[in-house]
């Protein structure tokens, strides 16, 4: 063995061991900021300088770097951090932060060969580089700024400075995570910290007979291999079904590859991956359920052995007569969509730390969209309340971080050997096994009048909803309700069964079911404008639904809907488009911010006045990546005298935060957000009499709003299905020459926006995800009921792939709750497909009733 | 640079890394030393170093005139910023391949590896698809005959 030498951010280390550069980094010189995405050469954010080169620090390993030399951007100059920290915050450029460390290092790389960049060449510096969250547009947009200040030598003022609702201001968390500073669950290195992880069925479906663990327990280095019997609560567990296996039993069926069979802690990731190998499992193969077809085929094997049939959920919701509104329309049409799997593909793979405190509870440091989830799931599995769980920074979510995957089994690791344990998911196994998207089969039919004002609305669909519950009943819930989509028609019948298959679980998916049904009635809503004759802007803007108007579902909307504003903000540029015989298509939709259907919804804010003079905002409300902390300080200092300086936003946790339900419905920025201004509202009565903060030093000040809705199916007229929606309409241009995407155009009803440059950020990011969606993204399962392990076989788009991207934030009064403000989140992702798909019909004449589309440059053979 | 360049700049790839010693080779498929391609080239992109065509990237201009000019058919033009190459072009299978020290043995360790499956081993040679390819040189790093490389020299030397 040798000793490797090399130089890092300007000083010399040197190693005994040959190992991947970024996890001597990681591990061994605690550089954090180099962060493992995939360790497969995919993500790009582990990017390292090297001689001035970018590099993915997973690729090479320390024998063969001697005498090389490598940055981290905690080896960026002073002036580079002041630099890139100014450039990516006025930019918008950072929301969950996880790629950012790499796509700085891209930067400088860039900047230091080329100081005057075109557009390009900044697309090209960043294109090994994934990002999930922002769509790439304002990171591009942050490099153009950084290469104008280091060639200017002065950082400029920021443009925006006084926090208040409606103000661009740069986002609170920039600097933590420009300069990699923020933690991340695997940035914890606990003293005395082992490592864990869980052995998985060899098979998506069999019967475990029987577990050996003594091989595995005795290779030293191991601490503790447990079994289904070593867990002191609940076995099973979940969000609202608990139906999860934390793990399977001996006798107990398997679901999917991704159920656990064992779990080993050991003192080195090594020893573990070893340990995994000598414990020996007997199966009794079966029969898996690869699909819909083959999950309700008449004595189709059961997926669980408890229940009765392979249907998860069922459901039906009718108003009117659409049966005989269609009967009498004088335009039906019928078809039938497919929409595919999707991997949520955020940059920060599952991973959380726990340990005992020094109360005896076990402190789950999680990145999760909801700690209070994770303490209830938790608590089931372990029998006690004696938990407390934070959030450390949270690289990404879009729902796919709602369930249990790596938290529970790190509780009750730590809970057995009483060390700090790190359980990490590999990128294989976190594409195994966090919920994804559903792929759904809908059957539509849609009924017009001769001038295309909708009839009526009739449908069946059927999800896959894999291998446990997650959240597929209330993703199927939505996809229904929201088949209507957003305009005022009277007649609307909807059935939809989810099936339980061997396949990875599907759950919660920005857009929440929605980006599925959206498809389908867009498209629909596309084709009946041609046999009418008329538009698909047109036959939009005369079935929109307008303030005061009645929903599909009965509800009347308020004075905050949208809808009409999305499509008349897209109207002049549809038009020129079409004038130019420029391939345009188009697509609307509503997504209900908060959970609603008479589902208790609360949202809780604590503000504590703290020794530090400061006011402390505590909510257990997760920031996944979207900027909850920097809305609810614009909140704070728009409902107060206080200045950005006075306030200090803490990340949620379960022992001083008050629970505020899940960051899940787009539902944070409203909920919390009415949370914390009635808590505003409360510091404010305190100071009416002149006091400062010091003078209320230790006080606290509680809000909590309740969104409280009507149950699907209540007996009223008129049931508020949801306290509210977004509205949008998104376009897209299709380049004739290239056959390629030139323009997405998404114009968004947002109530009112918080930070319009967040907002921005999210509906370029939101409208990016969902272009690979509707174009090229791919998560193939084999045979085995097995999903590909690769993060770049995605086929996420790249930095050099996207088209221009034009948001529009449009502002609407009327939502009496949060200021107006309504969240953004995932309606960014529902209209996009159908906009495409219609675009490319106009270019070539072919229908497409599936995603990804097909005969596009973007589709990939082999 | 004669002409300003178009980014993204394109430029010409001699896929042999010449490790046989030119002239005296057993390879049917890699670089002879012939010079056809350097006495093609306007912009002097191409020497025959050590026997073996090399393409200076900064002078080359990706025209493609060395491309058809080659009798071995070992030239292709590339976009530079696809700095991960394979650097051979035999297409033998396995042992037969064994004809000097850095040739392709289509052993498939770069398919495997690859994140992004732009790499194929097609005929017994790696392929990689730069439209796939993102850049990690993980293919490069692992191939046991060191047939892939870095073009900037910072993964493979």
């Amino acid at each position: 063995m040798g000793i490797y030498t090399l130089k890092v951010n300007g000083r010399e280390v040197s190693t005994k061991k040959k190992q991947s550069l970024l996890r001597f980094l990681r591990d061994e010189l605690r550089l954090t900021s180099v962060k493992d995405g995939c360790s497969q050469g995919a993500c790009g954010a582990c990017t390292v300088i090297i001689d001035g080169e970018t590099v993915k620090a997973c690729v090479p390993t320390t024998d063969r770097l001697e005498g090389k030399e490598i940055l981290t951007v905690e080896g960026l100059s002073e002036w580079e951090r002041k630099v890139f920290t100014y450039a990516y915050g006025e930019a918008g450029a950072v929301q969950c932060g996880f790629c950012i460390p790499g796509m700085v290092l891209c930067t400088k790389a860039l900047l230091d060969k080329n100081t005057e960049p075109s557009e390009e060449e900044i697309r090209y510096a960043l294109r090994n580089n994934y990002c999930r969250c922002t769509g790439y547009v304002k990171i591009i947009a942050a490099v153009k700024l950084a290469a104008r200040i280091m060639r200017e030598g002065v950082i400029p003022e920021r443009s925006c400075d006084d926090w208040k609702i409606g103000s661009r201001v740069h986002r609170l968390d920039v600097e933590e995570k420009v300069l990699g500073y923020g933690k991340y669950p695997d940035d914890f290195y606990l003293e005395g910290m082992c490592y864990g992880s869980a052995l998985r069925s060899k098979y998506p479906r069999a019967r475990v007979l029987s577990v050996d663990t003594k091989e595995a327990k005795a290779l030293p280095g191991v601490i503790a291999v447990l079994t289904a019997e070593d867990i002191p609560g609940e076995n099973k567990i979940g969000h609202l079904k608990h139906d999860q296996y934390t793990m399977i039993p001996v006798g107990g069926l398997t679901h999917y590859l991704g159920d656990a069979v064992a779990l080993v802690a050991a003192e080195d990731l090594e020893t573990l991956e070893k340990a995994k190998k000598l414990i020996k499992v007997e199966y009794e193969v079966l029969l898996a359920i690869h699909s819909i077809e083959e999950a309700k085929a008449s004595g189709a094997p059961k997926v669980f052995d408890e229940e009765e049939s392979n249907v998860l959920a069922h459901k039906h919701v009718s108003r009117g007569n659409a049966g005989e509104a269609i009967s009498k329309s004088a335009h039906v049409l019928t078809e039938h969509f497919e929409t595919p799997w999707t991997e949520h593909a955020f940059l920060e793979p599952e991973c959380a730390v726990a340990y005992r405190d020094e109360d005896g509870d076990i402190r789950i440091i999680s990145t999760d969209q909801s700690t209070y989830c994770t303490f209830h799931e938790c608590g089931m599995l372990l029998g006690t309340d004696k938990i407390k769980v934070e959030n450390a920074l949270v690289g990404g979510g879009f729902g796919g971080k709602e369930d249990m995957t790596v938290q529970h089994h790190a509780a009750l690791l730590a809970w057995h050997t009483n060390r700090p344990v790190k359980v990490r998911l590999t990128r294989a196994e976190s594409l195994l096994i966090h919920p994804k998207r559903h792929p759904f089969v809908m059957d539509v039919t849609v009924g017009c009048d001769e001038n295309g004002k909708i009839m009526g609305v009739k449908a069946k669909v059927e999800s896959d909803t894999g291998a446990f519950a997650s959240l597929g009943g209330p993703v199927l819930e939505r996809a229904c309700t929201h088949a209507a989509g957003p305009y005022a028609y009277e007649n609307f019948e909807i059935e939809g069964t989810a099936y339980y298959t061997n396949n990875p679980p599907a759950g919660a998916f920005r857009g929440f079911g929605v980006t599925q049904t959206c498809f389908a009635t867009e498209m629909l809503l596309n084709m009946m404008a041609d046999k009418v004759g008329i538009t698909p802007w047109e036959i939009r803007y005369r079935n929109a639904i307008r303030p005061g108007g009645v929903l599909p579902n009965g509800q009347i909307v308020d004075d905050s809907t949208g809808l009409v504003e999305t499509l008349e903000a897209v109207k002049e540029e549809y038009d020129k488009a079409l004038a130019a015989g420029k391939p345009v298509g188009i697509g609307s939709a509503m997504k209900n911010a908060g959970v609603g259907v008479g589902i208790p919804d609360w949202g809780r804010v604590k503000l504590i006045v703290k020794e530090d003079k400061k006011l402390h905002i505590y909510s257990g409300a997760s920031c996944i990546g979207q900027g909850l902390g920097t809305v609810l300080v614009q909140m704070v200092v728009t409902n107060t005298d206080l200045s950005r300086d006075d306030i200090v936003y803490e990340r949620s946790n379960t022992w001083i935060a008050p629970d505020s339900g899940t960051t899940s419905g787009s539902r944070q920025t409203l909920v919390t957000g009415e949370a914390c201004r009635r808590a505003c509202e409360k510091l404010m009565e305190a100071k009416a009499d002149g006091k400062t903060l010091e003078d209320l030093k230790g006080q606290e000040f509680y809000g909590e709003y309740l969104a409280k809705t009507d149950p699907l199916g209540a007996n009223v007229p008129n049931p508020v299905s949801h306290v509210a929606y977004g509205y949008a309409t998104q376009m897209c241009i299709l380049d004739k020459k290239t056959g390629k995407v030139e323009k997405l155009v998404a114009a968004h009803d947002v109530g009112k926006a918080v930070n319009p440059l967040s907002c921005e950020g999210q509906i370029e990011g939101g409208v990016v995800m969902s272009m690979g969606y509707a174009l090229q993204e791919s998560y193939p399962i084999d045979e085995n009921c097995k999903p590909t392990e690769k993060y770049g076989a995605l086929r996420l788009l790249r930095a050099h792939e996207i088209p221009e991207i034009e948001p529009i934030v449009i502002d609407k009064p009327g939502l009496k709750a949060a200021c107006g403000a309504i969240g953004i989140g995932e309606i960014t992702s529902i209209p996009t497909a159908p906009a495409i798909a219609d675009a490319y019909y106009r270019l070539d004449g072919e229908r497409r009733y599936s995603l990804p589309i097909f005969g596009t440059p973007y589709e990939r053979e082999g | 640079m004669a002409v300003k360049k178009r980014f993204p700049y394109r430029a010409a790839l001699a896929a042999c890394q010449g490790q046989c010693g030119a002239k005296e080779t057993t390879c049917s498929y890699g670089c002879m030393g012939c010079g056809k391609c350097e006495t093609a080239c306007k912009f002097g992109a191409i020497s025959i170093t050590g026997g073996t065509a090399l393409v200076d990237e900064e002078k080359c201009m990706g025209c493609g005139k060395c491309v058809g000019e080659c009798p071995r058919g070992i030239i292709r033009i590339h976009e530079c910023a696809g700095y991960i190459v394979v650097k051979c072009s035999n297409r033998d299978k396995g042992k037969e391949a064994l004809v000097c020290p850095t040739s392709c043995i289509g052993c498939g360790m770069c398919e495997r590896v690859c994140t992004a499956e732009a790499v194929k081993v097609i005929d017994n040679l790696a392929v990689i698809d730069e439209t796939r390819c993102l850049g990690c040189g993980m293919c490069a790093v692992k191939c046991p005959r060191h047939a892939i490389i870095d073009v900037r020299g910072i993964l493979t030397s």
